[in-house]
């Protein structure tokens, strides 16, 4: 009986912590409120923080900023009174750690050199053009991308 | 090496959300809990796995046990939302009788009522039990008789 009492006399010093334990849980509730407001609008991919759109040689081009790993991911170039034939390139670098799945429309051919793979599509008036990506693993990416001759370097972030 | 840091920021995650829910995530496992905890699981699995983003098992975890959190904060305000969400308690054997249609509708025999009784108060046959009530988590509660 007494040692029942010393117990319970134990657990009642211990409401200092439980009331400790209540404030750092509200505060946590806090930052997950935090973390998935950022998720939903975008900071972790998918959401219109993370939608960018750029414009190159006159075409329009839409990627996600955020990406994350093993999570696919469209990038679409947007052709407006395009040429016959379109060339996109893409650098070596940036495609060993984000794999292309798929692209739509097919290229009609592949072409390489050292650091760029060039994509030639059949173009003409208006369309679109899809890469299905997949990015291999996480950490900062640098895509340099070149439309019909013109470059320009996109960043984005893979998370984990 | 990536799949032992991944396991152990995914355990720190998981141990450190669940404290944040607090004590009552767990303990009662009503519909929604075991949902959760079926989803949670599958993604913990992915992310554990290297078959997906730690960012995105964090995300739905987060997501999820958010939303219990929620439903229970409803739950305790609105009696009529916990209906809703986990249901209500049943009287399934009143002072010995066993309430047949009741016990029917729920999928519940004799055997289930008397192995809580053997298990929860040590009773012997269903002529000492005043009330058994099949609770909101599934469990079944046994209230002998000479007990108010």
């Amino acid at each position: 009986m007494e040692k029942e009492k010393l117990n319970i006399h134990l657990i009642e010093d211990e409401l200092d912590f439980v009331h400790k334990e209540r404030k750092v849980q509200r505060y946590a509730a806090v930052v997950m409120f935090l973390f998935l407001a950022a998720g939903l609008l975008g900071f972790f991919g998918g959401g219109v923080v993370s939608k960018t759109r750029i414009s190159l040689n006159g075409f329009e081009v839409e990627y996600q900023q955020y990406l994350r790993e093993s999570t696919s991911s469209e990038f679409f170039v947007y052709l407006e009174k395009a040429a016959d034939t379109t060339v996109i390139s893409f650098n070596k670098k940036y495609l060993e750690k984000i794999k292309i799945n798929e692209i739509v429309p097919q290229p009609v051919s592949t072409k390489t050199n050292d650091n760029r793979i060039f994509y030639t599509f059949n173009t003409g008036g208006e369309g679109v053009i899809i890469f299905y990506l997949m990015p291999l693993n996480g950490g900062s990416r640098e895509l340099v991308l070149g439309i019909g001759g013109e470059i320009k370097q996109i960043k984005q972030f893979v998370y984990y | 090496m990536e799949l032992i840091l991944r396991a152990f920021f995914i355990y720190l995650f998981i141990l450190l959300i669940f404290r944040m829910a607090g004590k009552r995530t767990l303990s009662q496992l009503t519909t929604f809990d075991f949902i959760l905890l079926l989803v949670v699981g599958e993604a913990t699995q992915q992310a554990l796995l290297n078959d997906g983003s730690i960012t995105e098992a964090l995300l739905l975890i987060g997501t999820l046990v958010t939303l219990d959190v929620i439903f229970a904060f409803f739950s305790e305000r609105w009696p009529l939302f916990d209906k809703i969400a986990n249901g209500v308690p049943l009287i399934i054997l009143k002072n010995g009788n066993p309430l047949i249609e009741r016990m029917e509708k729920e999928n519940i025999e004799m055997g289930d009522i008397l192995e809580a009784a053997r298990k929860k108060q040590g009773l012997e046959s269903i002529e000492q039990i005043k009330y058994a009530v099949l609770e909101k988590d599934g469990k079944i509660s046994i209230i002998p008789k000479g007990k108010e």
